[in-house]
């Protein structure tokens, strides 16, 4: 708890007992462990000092968690945030991940797995991405162009606009274009978990990608090989 | 019996009757037919009658010369004559003897015959005299077929007569009918349930009032099934939504636990488990009464004081809060028909949201005649209140306020506003005299005697 490089973790969370529990919880499994019990105390906490994670509850009473991802990307926070939601519909998963969080759990989850995920956002966060751009590095796939310089995504003309965790899984697909990754890979290499997990994490994310990448009609890019995983690829 | 029964569906659609309108234009054309039948064979008998009678009263005998002179003239008379030696044709073929004074058909030579016989103008002679009887037939015949067409044109004109009167009977139905085509089988619960008229007969008008009234009770079962419907998913939703949090605690708590079996602050963290497991009970217990009051008219009504009610409210909230001032107001001496179970229930909640959220120290119970004729149970405390902007929202499900204090399910305000719904009546949150919060539960003037 006194160790120095320990990773400074936000807590998010408006009940007592479940702020508690995690902040206990998280201490002991080795992080400096910050808590805030509401949206606007969240972004105080961030703007005191940034910190290297965030946990976040969605259900916040007032600003909700999707308002506090939101404006942490709107602040340029890099930071991973990890959502936890008491809902197990779709719709809030996606409001969560949609506006920048990088992973979500559902309550009741167990601690070892949110250790787990966390440590690995951390380590993706200090370490350079395995494909650490150099300038004028250009990324292309049928009517994609991603400019790794730049940070910039087009299809065709279009500008797309995505969050950080849709970029680097658009930027793995698309460098190993026509090469079927599974789910398995696809979580090693965008999200760093190098361990079993059980999530749908990526099928979500590459369900916002499809959407956002055929906003006007463009043909599918990014395939679903049944049982198999995904791949990017121009036509069937 | 068994073959028809037997019958697949897919199979040929079922015959279909006879249309009404038809019906009753072969009913009046088979009337008519009826009527022209009888005054038919009546007239026909009659015609024939009257026509013989003219025959035979023509059949008149006179001496032989004038009837000589008579039958010359007429082609079709027959006259003989017979005395006791002789027998005489005056004119036309022989005739038979007939008896005496009494008109007879004959067939003479292959020719009907109508003969009569008198005695001669000299004793011992006999005139038979006779016509032929085809004239009488054949006008008869006419007269017949006369009949017979009228009789068709009568029938004929009756069914087409029926046929046009009973399509302007039968409007009505097929209104009906068309009416009741256009229901689908969906209900919109915002949508009234849909009027059948059909005027213009009292049959019709009969039949479209019990559609309606079908149609109407169909609604109202259908309403009522699918709120509960609702009630059930929401319930269901929002019991999930509210058991995760304090299990997240727990679970978290317990993984510690296992993790570190030597954590100096193990007692806390048990502490913690337990206060977790008795938040679950406790949501259980709210969402368990809460479900039982979702159900229509579920348990049953008590006529009871209201001072029995605040009495035994009061009794609740000391065993529940030892440490708790309860102060019982002098009620109105009225009489409500509630359940008492419930009342109970919620007027405890209010007691405990008091003592929990309000930190109160004391509570007033009381009670006060409506506006609206009703009785109004009210719960003062002296804690810290809740800022007006919040009071519609907490008598929500699961919703908390901002001022609440140790954790609670977010229901109890919600139970209370249940019951008070129950009652035809509905809950406010006011500020108390005491300086904290008022429950006030409305009871329903058909509630209150």
């Amino acid at each position: 708890m006194s160790d120095p490089a320990a990773p400074d973790l936000l807590v998010v969370e408006d009940d007592a007992d479940v702020r508690a529990s995690l902040e206990r919880g998280l201490a002991l499994s080795g992080f400096a462990v910050r808590s805030a019990q509401d949206g606007p105390g969240a972004l105080r906490a961030v703007h005191e000092r940034v910190p290297d994670a965030v946990v976040l509850d969605l259900g916040l009473p007032g600003m909700d968690g999707v308002a506090v991802v939101t404006a942490l990307r709107a602040m340029d926070h890099d930071v991973p945030v990890c959502v936890l939601s008491a809902r197990d519909t779709v719709d809030d998963r996606v409001v969560g991940l949609e506006a920048g969080a990088d992973d979500y759990m559902v309550k009741p989850f167990a601690l070892t797995e949110l250790v787990a995920r966390l440590r690995a956002l951390l380590r993706r966060g200090v370490r350079p991405a395995p494909s650490a751009p150099s300038d004028g590095d250009v990324v292309a796939a049928g009517p994609l162009r991603i400019d790794l310089a730049r940070r910039t995504v087009h299809v065709g003309e279009r500008s797309v606009d995505l969050t950080k965790r849709e970029y680097e899984l658009l930027v793995v697909l698309a460098r190993n274009a026509d090469v079927v990754l599974t789910r398995e890979r696809l979580l090693e290499l965008v999200w760093g978990y190098d361990f079993a997990t059980d999530t749908n994490v990526v099928d979500v994310f590459v369900g916002y990608l499809r959407r956002k990448l055929e906003a006007d009609g463009t043909p599918r890019l990014v395939h679903t090989v049944r049982g198999v995983g995904f791949v990017l690829r121009e036509g069937g | 019996m068994t073959r028809r029964s037997a019958a697949r569906p897919g199979g040929p659609a079922p015959r279909r009757s006879a249309s009404l309108r038809l019906r009753v234009a072969l009913a009046s054309g088979l009337a008519s037919l009826v009527v022209v039948v009888l005054v038919g064979v009546l007239a026909s008998v009659l015609l024939t009658r009257e026509q013989t009678d003219r025959l035979d009263r023509s059949l008149v005998p006179g001496s032989p010369a004038v009837l000589g002179t008579f039958a010359s003239t007429r082609a079709d008379l027959a006259v003989t004559l017979r005395g006791p030696s002789a027998t005489r044709r005056v004119s036309g073929p022989e005739l038979p003897l007939s008896p005496v004074g009494i008109p007879t058909s004959v067939d003479v030579g292959g020719v009907a015959y109508r003969i009569r016989t008198a005695p001669g103008p000299t004793p011992g002679v006999l005139v038979t005299v006779g016509a032929t009887e085809d004239d009488t037939r054949a006008r008869v015949a006419d007269r017949q077929r006369l009949v017979l067409g009228l009789g068709v044109v009568a029938v004929a004109l009756a069914a087409g007569l029926g046929w046009l009167f009973a399509g302007r009977a039968v409007r009505p139905m097929r209104r009906l009918t068309a009416q009741a085509a256009t229901l689908d089988g969906a209900v919109d619960p915002d949508v009234d349930p849909p009027v059948v008229r059909a005027d213009g007969s009292r049959e019709s008008e009969e039949l479209a009032d019990a559609l309606s009234a079908m149609l109407a009770r169909l609604h109202a079962e259908q309403e009522r099934s699918t709120a509960s419907l609702h009630a059930a998913r929401d319930f269901a939703a929002a019991a999930r939504h509210e058991l995760r949090t304090p299990l997240t605690a727990m679970r978290t708590d317990l993984e510690v636990l296992q993790a570190h079996p030597d954590l100096p602050e193990r007692e806390a963290v048990l502490a913690d488990v337990q206060r977790a497991q008795a938040r679950v009970e406790a949501t259980l217990t709210a969402l368990g009464q809460l479900a039982a009051g979702d159900l229509p008219d579920s348990g049953e009504l008590d006529a009871v004081g209201v001072a029995d009610v605040l009495r035994l409210a009061a009794e609740d909230a000391r065993r529940a809060h030892p440490e708790l001032a309860v102060v019982v107001d002098e009620p109105p001496e009225r009489t409500i028909t509630v359940s008492l179970e419930g009342l109970r229930m919620a007027l405890a909640n209010a007691v405990v949201n008091a003592v929990r959220h309000g930190g109160a120290g004391s509570v007033r119970l009381g009670a006060h005649a409506g506006e609206d004729g009703g009785v109004v149970l009210t719960v003062d405390d002296d804690g810290r209140g809740l800022p007006a902007s919040e009071r519609e929202a907490v008598l929500g499900r699961f919703v908390r306020g901002s001022t609440a204090g140790a954790p609670g399910s977010g229901l109890g305000l919600a139970l209370i506003a249940q019951q008070a719904a129950r009652h035809g009546g509905e809950v406010r949150l006011e500020d108390a005299p005491s300086g904290g919060l008022r429950v006030s539960l409305a009871i329903g003037p058909d509630r209150a005697g």
